[in-house]
């Protein structure tokens, strides 16, 4: 039985002999000067200096004293506390079991999506947005009303229905148990947005192969397909694990002890930049570990091309009864990550008072009006949308570039690059804007005038959610055989003709949903925003946690963030007849 | 992307790469402030409407927020803010470590309790904020609500009490004062002191971010009792939801909310025009109406939602120089070792 094992049995267009390859590659062209090499160096410079000029100045503070002396002494010092130790420890269980359900749950439902006949696509994919665009905190809030272990609706219900005689619980979702639920929704989303686009952009020639040699399509799936997009389960394992190590809304609300919220109260009570700077470290650190990890375990990066010179288009298998497993999987996901507390958000935006519930007679239009009525959901959304927008452009261009340089050229120093893009991932928002904050208050960078303005906010966001548009665009190139490239340049077409003829159109989807996850990150940003905002400069998220702060309350935050929901979702839309694709779709 | 699609794309990308660029601006006012948005807006509002020569620009973020852009605002040497309004100990604070203030006499200052005034002139108080019990109307009726804050210990409060960490929330360390040092040095430990904490602590009362979530909780009945502010408190009341407060017979740590002028600021005449508005009557009434503060003037007429005055019950202005970095730190850790 003939079972291609590795797609690059396919590889048999193009130049065979490394000499041959050296030749068409850009940075052969020696002698004169390169526009590629260009474009190259000043993105590098640029992701250089955004990541360098925060993070430096923070390494600086970890490794100094008081007096600017060097000493390691704020590691044990900062770690020998109680609380800081236990909210480490805390800190990788909860981001282990995070990641790990992540996978389990995201890979299967991104097959079973872009590959499979299941029921259900439009509530996973909508469900995969909403847990990106959701600011964490809201879903926590929601869950509070619905979980709290007194009155939450659903330990009611139970309570009722299982007549347990209890005044409390069976569910607490102030718990480790509460924080990993709560941030299981934004890491499938990420594992989805990943395994999706590998499993919609394969090859389906070797998994034909395989089945004209009589394999089952369960083989089939676990020993072609499930393996060419490894690749990009372990990147979205690596997105999902640093998004929850950062993880700030949700313990913050159910007050669980991890080391973001560890390094906002070093930071804010009384401000210690030292103790936020080593404690920040400590997370890079890990970060750093694990893309470190997952560099050697797709060091082959060959191993993960699966789109070829041939034509293909991947086929969509017929399950027969495992397709109910699959679409009870996507049905749990939905409902418990989208439409419990989104439903929940709802219902609370028509209410009069929180206290008094579902009674009768506390439902209301008021907070619509009101919010319209407000200046600052106004300013604030706009503020959001410039933005997310000039955030999401910026992060995808360069995305694009360091992303080809690090998976498509052998330029020295290519790995540094990628080391330093996954640094944002790892840290908390609010210990990032204070590093901002003291890197362009003081000289040399104050000349630049761009604290308190839109600018500060935005190379907050650009720098946050520049590992988005690295990771999505590295898996792509990393998905398109070199040979197209050689092909085009063999035939006598240039390095830019190439990049804008072949490889951007075939990095289009990747480049597309790493766009589509930027924007939707930076849209409702909060843990830099909070501290980044100034006169003018309010943003989604700190607008509703203000209403939910003020008289409005829960309520009125509810209506803002259903209508900030609708706004992106018509948004979406919008963006799909602009690009003239549909977004989050199959081909 | 056709043709059209592409203009309107790019005239996209232009437009906001404009919008950018004119979001900078400043005003002849920056107010500082940390209390909800609702409540010290209007009255930010009511001065630039009566002084419509002064462009008034206001930020708002949660006290511990707006603390940390001051103090790195003021260790760059730029401070933004003309005027800061916050708890006076966070005031203090500043003073203390960055000697960020400029003193100032307000000009009816004469009208302000004795009591409350700084005699270094630094801080001028606006308005009285104090520590109580919120509870839940639908869920704690009758003899169950507490009077004392010992009430508070009794066994069938079991799950139900909400506070907030003092290593998130300032105004917790205003009520650890009252409890841990006032309470003890007036009627002693137990039941006062940090065994009060203990004791809350086998009763698994949940410790939170903010007064906001506290106000949360005791709204829809998860915690039905939270140790809280007033004007969180009144905020509950003001909308109509569920939930009432008592002051507590110990007595009430008054924490005093208060104007300060920073040092170096571009506006110092604008503002020190801002804080004898927020001590003239008017000023006044807006603290008490929208803010939900007790007043600071003696001629301020003041009730409390059941009719009580202020002769009523018993108010313990905070002690300031208690309540040092170094002592927020040992309440952090002592708060810590007990409820974890």
């Amino acid at each position: 039985m003939y079972v291609p094992e590795r797609p690059e049995r396919c590889d048999v267009i193009g130049p065979t002999t490394p000499a041959e390859r050296d030749i068409l590659r850009p940075q052969a062209a020696s002698g004169s000067l390169d526009p590629a090499k260009l474009v190259w160096a000043f993105a590098a410079a640029l992701l250089v200096y955004l990541i360098v000029t925060p993070f430096g100045y923070m390494l600086y503070e970890c490794l100094t004293d008081k007096a600017g002396h060097a000493t390691l002494a704020n590691i044990p010092k900062y770690f020998g506390m109680a609380f800081v130790l236990e909210a480490t420890v805390n800190t990788f269980l909860l981001s282990g079991a995070v990641t790990l359900l992540s996978v389990l749950v995201g890979v299967p439902l991104a097959f079973g999506v872009s590959r499979t006949d299941m029921w259900g696509k439009g509530l996973v994919r909508s469900t995969v947005l909403i847990s990106i665009i959701t600011p964490p905190f809201l879903r926590a809030i929601a869950y509070v009303i619905l979980a709290g272990p007194n009155v939450g609706y659903l330990n009611q219900l139970l309570r009722y229905v299982l007549g347990l005689s209890m005044e409390s619980g069976p569910l607490d979702i102030f718990s480790a148990w509460g924080f990993v639920v709560l941030s299981i929704p934004g890491g499938v989303a990420f594992v989805f947005l990943q395994t999706a686009a590998a499993f919609e952009n394969m090859d389906p020639s070797l998994e034909e192969g395989a089945r004209l040699a009589g394999a089952t399509p369960r083989q089939v799936a676990f020993r072609i397909t499930l393996p060419m997009a490894k690749h990009a389960m372990l990147s979205g394992a690596l997105l999902a694990f640093s998004v929850s190590l950062a993880m700030y809304g949700i313990p913050h609300i159910l007050n669980v002890n991890v080391l973001t919220i560890a390094i906002r109260k070093s930071l804010l009570m009384p401000l210690d930049f030292k103790a936020a700077s080593t404690l920040s470290m400590v997370v890079l650190a890990a970060s750093l570990g694990t893309l470190w990890l997952y560099r050697l375990s797709v060091r082959s990066a060959k191993r993960f091309q699966t789109i070829t010179g041939r034509g293909f288009r991947p086929s969509v298998m017929r399950l027969g009864a495992w397709r109910h497993g699959f679409t009870a999987l996507g049905l749990l996901y939905g409902v418990f990550s989208f439409l419990l507390p989104y439903g929940l958000l709802v219902l609370v935006s028509f209410m009069r008072r929180m206290g008094y519930g579902l009674e009768a007679g506390n439902f209301t239009l008021h907070n619509y009006v009101y919010i319209w009525a407000e200046p600052l959901p106004r300013t604030a959304i706009i503020n959001s949308l410039l933005l997310a927008t000039a955030s999401a452009t910026l992060v995808v261009g360069l995305g694009i570039v360091i992303g080809y340089i690090i998976a498509r050229t052998r330029v020295r120093g290519r790995a540094v690059l990628d080391y330093l893009a996954i640094l944002p991932l790892g840290i908390a928002g609010t210990a990032l804007a204070a590093g901002l904050i003291i890197v362009y208050l003081n000289p040399p960078l104050s000349a630049l005038g761009v604290y308190a303005t839109l600018w500060i906010l935005l190379i907050a966001y650009v720098t946050r959610f520049l590992p988005f548009g690295v990771r999505y665009c590295q898996t792509a190139f990393m998905q398109v055989s070199q040979d197209l490239e050689e092909a085009a340049r063999l035939g006598g077409a240039n390095w830019f003709q190439t990049v804008r003829h072949i490889l951007l159109p075939l990095i289009k989807r990747g480049a597309l949903y790493a766009w589509i996850v930027a924007f939707l990150s930076a849209f409702p940003e909060i843990s830099a925003s909070i501290l980044l905002r100034n006169i003018g400069t309010d943003v989604v998220a700190t607008a509703i946690l203000d209403m939910w702060d003020g008289t409005g309350g829960l309520p009125a935050a509810s209506a803002l963030s259903v209508l900030v929901f609708l706004m992106l979702t018509v948004l979406v839309l919008l963006a799909q007849w602009v690009t003239g694709r549909s977004m989050l779709e199959q081909s | 992307m056709t043709p059209h699609r592409r203009i309107a794309f790019l005239s996209l990308c232009l437009g906001l790469c404009l919008g950018l660029a004119a979001s900078a601006a400043a005003g002849e006012l920056n107010v500082y402030y940390g209390t909800s948005r609702d409540l010290f807006e209007p009255v930010i509002q009511a001065f630039a409407a009566s002084r419509p020569d002064i462009k008034v620009s206001s930020f708002r973020a949660p006290t511990e927020e707006l603390m940390a852009t001051i103090e790195l605002e003021i260790k760059a040497g730029k401070p933004r803010a003309d005027v800061i309004v916050i708890t006076a100990s966070q005031l203090f604070g500043l003073q203390q470590q960055h000697k960020a203030l400029e003193p100032y006499a307000p000009k009816e200052l004469e009208k302000i309790k004795k009591e409350l005034r700084d005699p270094e002139m630094l801080l001028t108080p606006t308005g009285l904020n104090l520590s109580l019990i919120q509870y839940n109307t639908k869920r704690i009726t009758g003899a169950d609500i507490p009077k004392k804050f010992t009430d508070l210990l009794n066994p069938k409060w079991n799950n139900q009490i909400v506070m907030t960490d003092p290593r998130s929330s300032s105004s917790a360390h205003s009520h650890i004062w009252f409890l841990t040092k006032y309470m003890v040095d007036a009627a002693g430990e137990p039941p006062y002191g940090w065994s009060f904490y203990k004791e809350l602590r086998k009763l698994n009362a949940k410790y939170v971010a903010s007064h906001g979530t506290v106000r949360a909780m005791v709204q829809t009945g998860e915690r039905p009792l939270g140790i809280q502010m007033l004007n969180d408190a009144m905020m509950s009341i003001k909308t109509g939801e569920p939930a009432s407060f008592v002051i507590a017979q110990e007595g009430s740590a008054a924490e005093i909310t208060a104007a300060s002028l920073v040092k170096g600021s571009r506006n110092p005449t604008e503002a020190k025009a801002f804080v004898d508005f927020l001590l003239t009557e008017k000023g006044q009434e807006f603290m008490v109406k929208l803010g939900g503060y007790v007043p600071v003037r003696t001629d301020s007429p003041f009730k409390f939602p059941d009719g009580r005055g202020l002769a009523d019950v018993k108010l313990v202005p905070v002690d300031l120089a208690y309540i040092t970095p170094q002592k927020r730190e040992e309440h952090m850790q002592k708060f810590q070792e007990i409820m974890r």
